[in-house]
């Protein structure tokens, strides 16, 4: 620091001026500090490190495990990773928490008791395998093959492996996958584009609309996403405005938030569009060169919904959807984008039409800072492939209720990493049919944990979690250029538990009719290896081996270039039936005293798979109900105070946080918290295991939450089949 | 070779909010349930509809002029040469007279062991040419570490482009943790809305 000295500089302290620049050169790039590395702050070591795929949520981010005396001792970010670059959320380090578990089943469990009563009996793998082999077999014989139900609800790179098993033993129209996005966000994308997925090129755009997205703190591509959307906002100054029923971490650092009625941001999208189209603020070029539809038919349809008509229908002001339109409009390049908020409803599905058409009015699709496609590589599984199936199904509550009402005959259910009564909606009547023996005479379930479901099963298979497995991936690539990513066992399966891979494996020989036929490629690593040898520039680069030590392949030949379009016109088609708001008929008159209920999730956690880890419920264990302070007011409510919340569904009762950060009609409760079987760690309550940090458990005397999946009811939108999770209406009522 | 000066910028304009900060913190230096050396603040405040939320990412302030390091009976903390404070953990005899002193309550008894422990800009990493974990972990690159004797380095070129801020600086203890768009309110201890976790 020359030409001042250190007190000088010290005192310019608190809301201080920026430094001056003078004499202080400002160019060249200071001598990066290393990353990807771990030393040991016993031993002075550096740690060995061994990369692998994180899964704590979808993103797939890069990480390297860091081993100690055969232990992991830390996980870090790859800095190969081009999407995650090294970086990694709270999650993805406290996936420690899953592998060192006290709760981890032990072995393959029995049911001892009735279902749900919890009390289970520790059988051999090979006794585990045989009865369900038997049971398997059984299907066989009466030819009821397609009584086979399998559920991957989870764990999106086994979907592959888990159609190979469900299609082999011919039970095509019962296999839920695991889906990356939301069911309603994807069937649109492709409705539109022919592509698989698509997302906002938020690094290189200056405008971001955001329709109930929350990247800031949960998103499918989460690391990789919000890294580039801040680069964004911080070096190119883009605009972020967001429309979203409750102040989230996203709405609340947004140049401007807009409160809006549940259920409505389609109008409000529509309405931008036809004010682009009207004050001639569009793209007409694109719109003639790349959608199915033209200018003049565009504005025609439009014209139905104009910003006062939105205006009426959403709760926000007409000249604010026309001023933001118009600043969409003319910022170049920018991009709308569509989460939760305006996805997880029953008109889901048209509102991510109409962001799409949004983006397309101003030329945003497939561009750079618009909206993009990244696709990764296509990897292509051993031969011989089972017979393709019809249909798949990836929202699968409703195959609850097909069962419940004895249209579905089940007779045997294999669920994996899939918790069903926690996750889905109408939680009692899904654990009713699996309580239900003639209803699901034989349910096995695969998962490192016991958790709200397996509660119910008749065997349990203990499962290595994905520190401790092979997967081969290529995630969304977010700088357009392909890439593969090797998840690879950093340490051996615990206890006795198999990866998923293996037990489906072993089931195939075990199963035998011709199921075996397509299990023949021997071991999870030969199934990758047959994926890589289609791949001749991996091949070239060392291939498997250059994986296990890097982690991630990208290959550096290829360019981000614009990809062909998949539709049969080669268009993005908005035609024949252009993009509509659909009002949600029940939330149409509200009574007074009546919310709409929507769900959330919290940065630390996902879904149904964190709360077991005590570095995030530390940070995050409560789950009190989001009410606004008005609404509050009305009902004379303080904060901490309990309110008694009603839907068609029956009741839960839950304190309050009351917060002006809400629409005065909405309450919000997240769906990650309140746990009732999930092991002890939720609980928060010291317990003796052999890790000592368990006795120092603490939150539990804060409340562990309340969780809102039993109230709300199963609600699909018709086209994307999603559920409507923010669609529930609600009484509250002070207890 | 010149000294070094380590500091901190934890760039505010940048951050989530998303506690990577604080489990990366945890899983490197094995911080026990119910004390962290790394916290993220979280408030929100205004009034409907016009809201924000403001993050504060806090950990040691590695103190010019450390309080906590002057109060302690058996000189088991001091100030080292390049900035850093640390605790001698054999010396220290659990007194808790230095977490007394600390202004910004970054000290705490380890539950496991009666020593005094906070965060000591994951030394062990730094000296090894490595960051320190909750800098290399951020998602946002909110946090930057770096000396503050190199005009090169990108905390100095941050504090000479930016105004920034320190924490409570009405305590003369002039912290090395320098905030870039820090919120007055979420900076204030008692001022500012409720947190809401
Ligand atoms: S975003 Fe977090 S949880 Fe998801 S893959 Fe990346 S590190 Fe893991
Ligand atoms: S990791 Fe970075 S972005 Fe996340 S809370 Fe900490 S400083 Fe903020
Ligand atoms: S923040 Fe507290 S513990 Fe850290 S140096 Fe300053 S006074 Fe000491």
């Amino acid at each position: 620091m020359s030409g001042m000295n250190r007190r000088d500089f010290i005192k310019w302290g608190a809301g201080g001026m920026a430094l001056l620049a003078t004499g202080l050169p400002l160019e060249g790039e200071p001598a990066p500090l290393e990353k990807g590395k771990s030393i040991s702050r016993t031993t002075g070591r550096m740690r060995k490190s061994i990369p692998s795929v994180c899964m704590m949520c979808p993103a797939s981010c890069g990480i390297l495990g860091y081993l100690e005396y055969g232990k992991v001792i830390n996980i870090g970010g790859n800095p190969l990773d081009p999407n995650s670059r090294g970086r990694l959320c709270a999650k993805g380090i406290a996936g420690l928490n899953h592998l060192y578990n006290p709760d981890r089943i032990p072995s393959p469990l029995r049911r001892a008791g009735k279902r749900g009563e919890g009390q289970w009996k520790q059988i051999s793998w090979d006794e585990a395998f045989n009865e369900i082999a038997l049971r398997l077999n059984a299907l066989q014989a009466e030819k009821q093959h397609h009584n086979f139900i399998l559920r991957n609800a989870w764990d999106l790179s086994s979907n592959d492996l888990a159609w190979r098993f469900a299609s082999a033993f011919d039970s095509s129209t019962t296999f839920h996958h695991a889906v990356l996005e939301s069911p309603n966000g994807a069937f649109a994308i492709h409705d539109v584009s022919g592509h698989s997925i698509g997302v906002g090129d938020v690094s290189h755009t200056r405008y971001i609309l955001n329709f109930g997205a929350n990247p800031y703190e949960s998103h499918y591509l989460f690391v990789p996403f919000i890294q580039r959307l801040i680069d964004a906002r911080i070096n190119l100054g883009a605009k972020m405005v967001t429309f979203d029923v409750r102040i989230s971490q996203t709405a609340g650092k947004s140049d401007e938030w807009f409160p809006i009625i549940p259920g409505t941001d389609g109008m409000v999208v529509l309405a931008m569009a036809y004010v682009i189209a009207s004050e001639g603020l569009w793209d007409r070029e694109f719109i003639e060169r790349w959608t199915n539809t033209s200018p003049a038919r565009l504005l025609r349809h439009l014209s139905a919904y104009t910003p006062k008509k939105a205006e009426s229908v959403s709760g926000v002001r007409a000249s604010d959807i026309k001023r933001i339109a118009a600043e969409f409009a003319t910022a170049k390049p920018s991009v709308a984008i569509g989460g939760g908020g305006a996805l997880k409803h029953i008109n889901g599905t048209s509102n991510q039409k109409s962001i799409l058409l949004l983006n397309a009015m101003v030329g945003s699709l497939d561009t750079k800072g618009g909206f993009i496609f990244p696709q990764g590589y296509l990897l292509d599984p051993p031969d011989p492939k089972p017979p393709k199936s019809q249909r798949m199904n990836p929202e699968s509550q409703n195959l609850f209720v097909r069962v419940a009402r004895g249209t579905q005959p089940v007779g045997v259910l294999m669920t994996h990493m899939d918790n069903a009564v926690y996750r889905g909606p109408n939680s009692k009547l899904i654990s009713h049919v699996l309580e239900d023996e003639s209803k699901i005479p034989f349910h096995v379930s695969i998962d490192p944990f016991l958790n709200e479901s397996n509660l119910y099963a008749d065997i349990v298979l203990p499962e290595a979690i994905y520190l401790e497995r092979w997967d081969l991936l290529s995630p969304p690539p977010m700088e357009g250029i392909p890439y593969i990513a090797l998840r690879q066992p950093i340490v051996k399966p615990m206890a006795h538990s198999l990866p998923f891979s293996e037990i489906l494996i072993e089931l195939a020989h075990r199963v035998g009719g011709g199921v075996e036929r397509y299990f023949r490629f021997g071991k999870m690593e030969h199934y990758i290896e047959a994926m890589i040898r289609k791949i001749p520039k991996l091949v070239d680069a060392g291939g498997i081996d250059f994986l296990m030590d890097k982690g991630i392949w990208v290959n550096s030949e290829l360019k981000p270039d614009r990809k062909r379009l998949k539709t049969p016109s080669g268009k993005y088609e908005f035609e024949p039936s252009l993009p509509t708001y659909l009002p949600i008929p029940h939330h149409q008159q509200l009574k007074e005293g009546e919310f709409h209920l929507i769900t959330f999730q919290w940065n630390v956690h996902s879904y149904s798979q964190t709360a077991n880890c005590k570095w995030l419920m530390e940070i995050v264990h409560r789950n009190p109900l989001w009410i606004n302070e008005e609404a509050a007011k009305r009902m004379s409510l303080n904060n901490g105070d309990r309110v008694k919340v009603t839907s068609s569904l029956g009741s839960i009762v839950t304190p309050v946080f009351v917060t002006q950060g809400i629409h005065p009609r909405v309450v919000a409760l997240s769906d990650s918290l309140g746990r009732w079987n999930y092991g002890r760690t939720p609980q928060g309550k010291p317990f003796q295991s052999q890790d000592p940090e368990t006795n120092l458990l603490w939150w539990g005397k804060h409340g562990t939450g309340v969780h809102p999946n039993p109230i709300i009811p199963i609600l699909q939108d018709p086209l994307g089949e999603g559920q409507g999770w923010m669609d529930t209406v609600v009484k509250a009522e002070k207890v | 070779m010149k000294k070094k000066r380590y500091a901190m910028v934890i760039d505010l304009r940048r951050c989530i909010g998303c506690h990577s900060c604080s489990v990366a913190c945890k899983a490197e230096n094995r911080v026990p349930p119910g004390v962290f050396r790394s916290w993220v603040k979280i408030i929100e405040k205004g009034r409907y509809p016009n809201i924000t939320r403001h993050f504060l990412p806090t950990l040691c302030n590695q103190c010019e002029h450390p309080p906590c390091v002057i109060n302690c009976p058996v000189q088991a903390t001091w100030k080292q040469e390049d900035g850093i404070v640390i605790i001698d953990e054999h010396r220290c005899i659990g007194c808790k007279y230095c977490l007394a002193s600390c202004p910004y309550n970054a000290r705490y008894v380890n539950p496991l062991m009666p020593i005094v422990q906070k965060c000591y800009f994951c030394r062990h990493r730094v000296y090894a040419g490595l960051e320190p974990a909750c800098v290399e972990v951020c998602p946002a690159k909110a946090r930057i570490f770096g000396d503050l004797n190199n005009p090169e380095d990108e905390v100095t070129k941050l504090l000479s482009k930016h105004p920034f801020q320190t924490l409570k600086p009405e305590m003369g203890t002039y912290p090395q943790v320098y905030y870039i768009a820090a919120d007055a309110d979420a900076m204030d201890p008692f001022a500012g809305r409720k947190e809401w976790t």
